[in-house]
């Protein structure tokens, strides 16, 4: 009796890291969202290499590292950029706000204006208020809510096939 | 047994139980730095990734792999292929599972067990989580009483093998969870129209819908079919009985509307269905081709639940609903001196209830817990003869709680520990403790083998306990004790290659203490009551096959030998083998054709009396949604007309009964998106 109970206490002494699957789910999915966003989303520039910046926490930011970092989108490698400055901000592709505050969002979307900057957000607040793409958990779904209005006045263009399946919203540019 | 031992055992189970619930707490300190599970989901497309449920603090299984049961999910796509017009055909096709008809309601046998008449009381059904068995009589309706239109369904997960560790009760041979479709992302309506064999014709319509940050959908349809207009019954043979043929007295009937909205994590849903079934096979004694002879039930429930998450590691679910069932049964008999009485049957059953679920990280495992509650206001079971006072007239309460828990342990990349239970109290029969127990190795990425223990139960329901007729006129004496089923189960899963994956299985199940009706030898009345229980041993064994141009095959063979624990002969309803085929195969471009092979081997019928094998094949041409917003589907069950017949329970005088010959359905359906979005 004595025997079973030790190697039943070891095993789960021993038990490894089984990251909680709910938080990564939602995030594995975010992730693999922006990267089609890097596929069916036209700059009004020439992109040599495709930038993703990310200003969401550590734990989601490395995350889009480990999955996206290196992969190839259409012939330009993505590369990773995490808490870029606001200089670095304007030369990014995407740049993924996270869960950013309200103000935090405000000031990016009025630094940024009407540069060729793909603002994704996990808000649903996000795209009324001037943010061009959001990511929101909706029960246990993450939809695409799309703000065709903000992506026009950055030139910025999104294929029909994304938004047959996004809530698209024309609220127009950002504040 | 000495004084000394029981002592001793209970302390050895206090040690174990405190080791087992420190231990996880401390592992998070000296566990090893392993990679997390990253999940790559980039090759999905877009419109996959749209599909992606997440996990929540809710009983979702996350990798399949890993699952504690053999997990059967089958989608709206293939219910569309295939043609299926009720969830019971949809059962059908999972593997060990076979379906028997009365001509009033369908029942569903799972690895040899079916019980004549329980209504399916030994499978727990649910509807995105809300409990569908009715509090008077457990009943599992899955035929058309079933009451949410086939069409709503976006997918069905079928676990096979007990779930009460996290179910309770009822949840002892399946569980199976509908999920409803979600709302588009764009205001949608749809309409479609059915023309069916036997004069059937269904019209449904439907809208999704979104308003700000609220969105939801809500559906209504109508089903009206004659029936077989001529039924042969020779056991009936006499002028007065119209010489056998039962005419015109098969007709069925429902009325279903559902409704979602959510907002957020909030979701609020409700759902009513109304069920019209006239009998034809003079059950219970009643007269023959009578149309006074008929069945009415109505099913219904409110059910809002809220997901939270409090920080990044704990998810919480929280859900509050309002349940209620109605059943009405007309049963036409002659009286003494050759005239005609009409005796109702009818009952009622309204409960409000709860269940929270909180799923939290503790260091590297994952724990998930929760407790549920419910207020059974009413259960009622009436039964009197038109005119005069009710000689059943049964009224009482009940209260419920439970507490579960499942924890999931990974000591290495290849070896997995489930751990869950359940205790749940009612205030009529007590306390039932439910485990499970599940280990896994995944010696490669593509193979897991499993071994799984679990223990579930039926609690005793009012319809058992309480019910009397003029043959049931003892209401048991005896408490009833809720009956019980242990499982074990070895299970091999192994991925071939992307396309093809293979699963066997070897199962035994024991049920103890079987509630079951019983005559009494000396009186010759019968009431409920518990009886030894049965035995079923057997072996599983399915492929499934998929390809990219749209080919897919599921075929599965399933040989069962289930035997009485009393008398050590071969239980009734119980076919040795069934094996089956679905495959799809794409007809160009925009349409499909789904072909279904269906074999079930014979079975005794409640008399002992042997009946014939069936073997069924069905064929659906079909095409999704076209151009214009069009989907058009032709269907055609028994292809080649074969007669088929399903055993019969000890209501009837018939040793079986004859299921329909060959038969059509035509359907179309016309969809079109709104783009104005109100704000």
């Amino acid at each position: 009796m004595k025997l079973p109970l030790v190697l039943l206490c070891l095993c789960m002494m021993l038990a490894s890291s089984r990251v909680a699957r709910a938080q990564e789910d939602q995030q594995a999915v975010r992730a693999a969202y922006i990267f089609n966003l890097s596929r069916y989303v036209s700059w009004p520039r020439p992109l040599k290499d495709l930038k993703i910046c990310s200003e969401a926490d550590e734990r989601t930011g490395r995350l889009l590292k480990e999955i996206l970092e290196g992969k190839n989108s259409d012939g330009r490698m993505v590369h990773i950029v995490l808490a870029p400055s606001g200089a670095e901000q304007r030369e990014c592709a995407i740049l993924y706000l996270g869960k950013a505050s309200a103000v935090r969002v405000a000031a990016v979307l009025q630094d940024l204006g009407t540069s060729p900057v793909l603002t994704v957000s996990e808000d649903p607040q996000f795209v009324r208020h001037g943010g061009m793409v959001a990511l929101v958990r909706a029960e246990d779904q993450i939809q695409l809510h799309v703000n065709v209005g903000a992506l026009h006045l950055a030139g910025i263009q999104m294929s029909s096939r994304l938004l047959s399946i996004a809530v698209v919203d024309h609220a127009g540019g950002r504040n | 047994m000495n004084e000394a031992e029981p002592r001793t055992l209970r302390a050895r189970a206090v040690r174990l139980a405190i080791a087992l619930a420190v231990m996880p707490l401390f592992g998070g300190w000296i566990a090893s730095a392993q990679d997390p599970d990253i999940q790559d989901l980039t090759n999905l497309s877009v419109e996959d990734l749209a599909q992606v449920r997440l996990s929540t603090a809710s009983r979702h299984l996350t990798d399949p792999r890993k699952a504690p049961a053999p997990v059967t999910t089958i989608g709206a796509d293939e219910i569309r292929k295939h043609g299926w017009l009720t969830l019971a055909e949809l059962l059908r096709s999972v593997p060990g599972f076979y379906t028997a008809s009365d001509r009033t309601y369908t029942y569903l046998g799972v690895r040899g067990f079916l019980q004549s008449g329980d209504y399916n009381a030994r499978i727990l059904l649910l509807i995105d989580g809300h409990r569908l068995n009715d509090n008077i009589y457990d009943s599992a309706l899955i035929g058309t009483e079933f009451p949410l239109d086939i069409s709503q369904i976006d997918h069905v997960e079928i676990m096979r093998g007990p779930g009460s560790s996290l179910f309770g009760t009822d949840a002892e041979l399946a569980v199976v969870n509908v999920f409803t479709k979600r709302p588009d992302t764009k205001n949608t309506v749809q309409l479609a129209s059915e023309a069916r064999s036997e004069t059937g014709r269904v019209f449904e319509a439907g809208l999704s819908f979104r308003f700000g940050d609220l969105d939801g959908l809500a559906s209504g349809s109508i089903f009206r079919s004659n029936g077989a207009t001529k039924l042969y019954f020779p056991e009936f043979d006499s002028p007065v009985s119209n010489n056998s043929i039962a005419q015109n007295i098969d007709g069925d009937r429902y009325d279903h509307a559902f409704g979602m909205f959510r907002r957020g994590q909030l979701r609020v849903e409700g759902l009513f269905g109304i069920r019209h079934k006239i009998v034809p096979t003079a059950s219970y004694g009643t007269i023959f081709n009578d149309p006074a002879n008929f069945d009415v039930d109505r099913r219904g429930y409110v059910d809002a639940k809220y997901s939270h998450q409090f920080a990044k590691d704990t998810d919480f679910d929280l859900r509050f609903y309002y349940d209620a069932y109605r059943y009405m049964g007309s049963f036409p008999y002659q009286t003494e001196n050759g005239g005609r009485t009409v005796q109702i049957n009818d009952a009622a059953s309204d409960g409000i209830g709860f269940e929270s679920v909180l799923s939290k990280r503790l260091g590297r495992n994952r724990v998930v817990a929760g407790a549920s509650g419910e207020y059974n206001l009413r259960l009622q079971q009436r039964n009197y003869y038109v005119g005069q006072q009710p000689f059943l007239d049964d009224h009482r309460t009940m209260n419920t709680l439970a507490g579960f828990g499942e924890t999931e342990l990974n000591p290495y990349r290849w070896l997995s520990l489930n751990l869950g239970g359940r205790v749940d109290w009612y205030s009529i029969y007590g306390t039932a403790l439910s485990p499970r127990v599940a280990l896994m190795v995944l010696p490669t990425a593509h193979t897991s083998v499993k071994y799984i223990f679990g223990h579930a139960f039926r609690a005793p329901d009012p319809y058992d306990e309480f019910y009397v007729d003029q043959l049931d006129i003892t209401a048991t004496n005896t408490q009833l004790k809720p009956e019980s089923v242990n499982s074990h189960t070895i299970l091999v899963e192994h991925t071939v290659n992307s396309s093809l994956r293979f699963t066997a299985s070897a199962f035994q199940n024991d049920l103890n203490r079987i509630i079951e009706e019983q005559q009494d030898v000396v009186t010759g009345q019968t009431h409920f009551a518990n009886l030894k229980g049965d035995q079923g041993r057997g072996l599983e064994f399915e492929l499934n096959a998929k390809s990219r141009s749209g080919w897919s095959a599921r075929p599965s063979y399933v040989f069962t030998r289930a035997i009485s624990q009393d008398t050590r002969q071969s239980t009734l309803n119980s076919p040795a083998q069934i094996a089956k085929l679905n495959g799809i195969a794409p007809l160009g471009q925009y349409s499909s054709l789904g072909l279904e092979l269906l074999y079930a081997g014979s079975q005794n019928n409640f008399a002992n009396q042997r009946i014939s094998s069936s073997f069924l094949t069905n064929a659906t041409v079909s095409t999704p949604i076209l151009r214009r917003g069009w989907e058009f589907s032709a269907s055609c069950y028994n292809l080649f007309d074969r007669r088929w017949a399903t055993p019969t329970g000890p209501e009837v005088s018939q040793p079986a009964t004859v299921q329909d010959g060959r038969g059509f359905r035509f359907r179309i359906s016309y969809r079109r998106s709104v783009e104005k979005q109100w704000r």
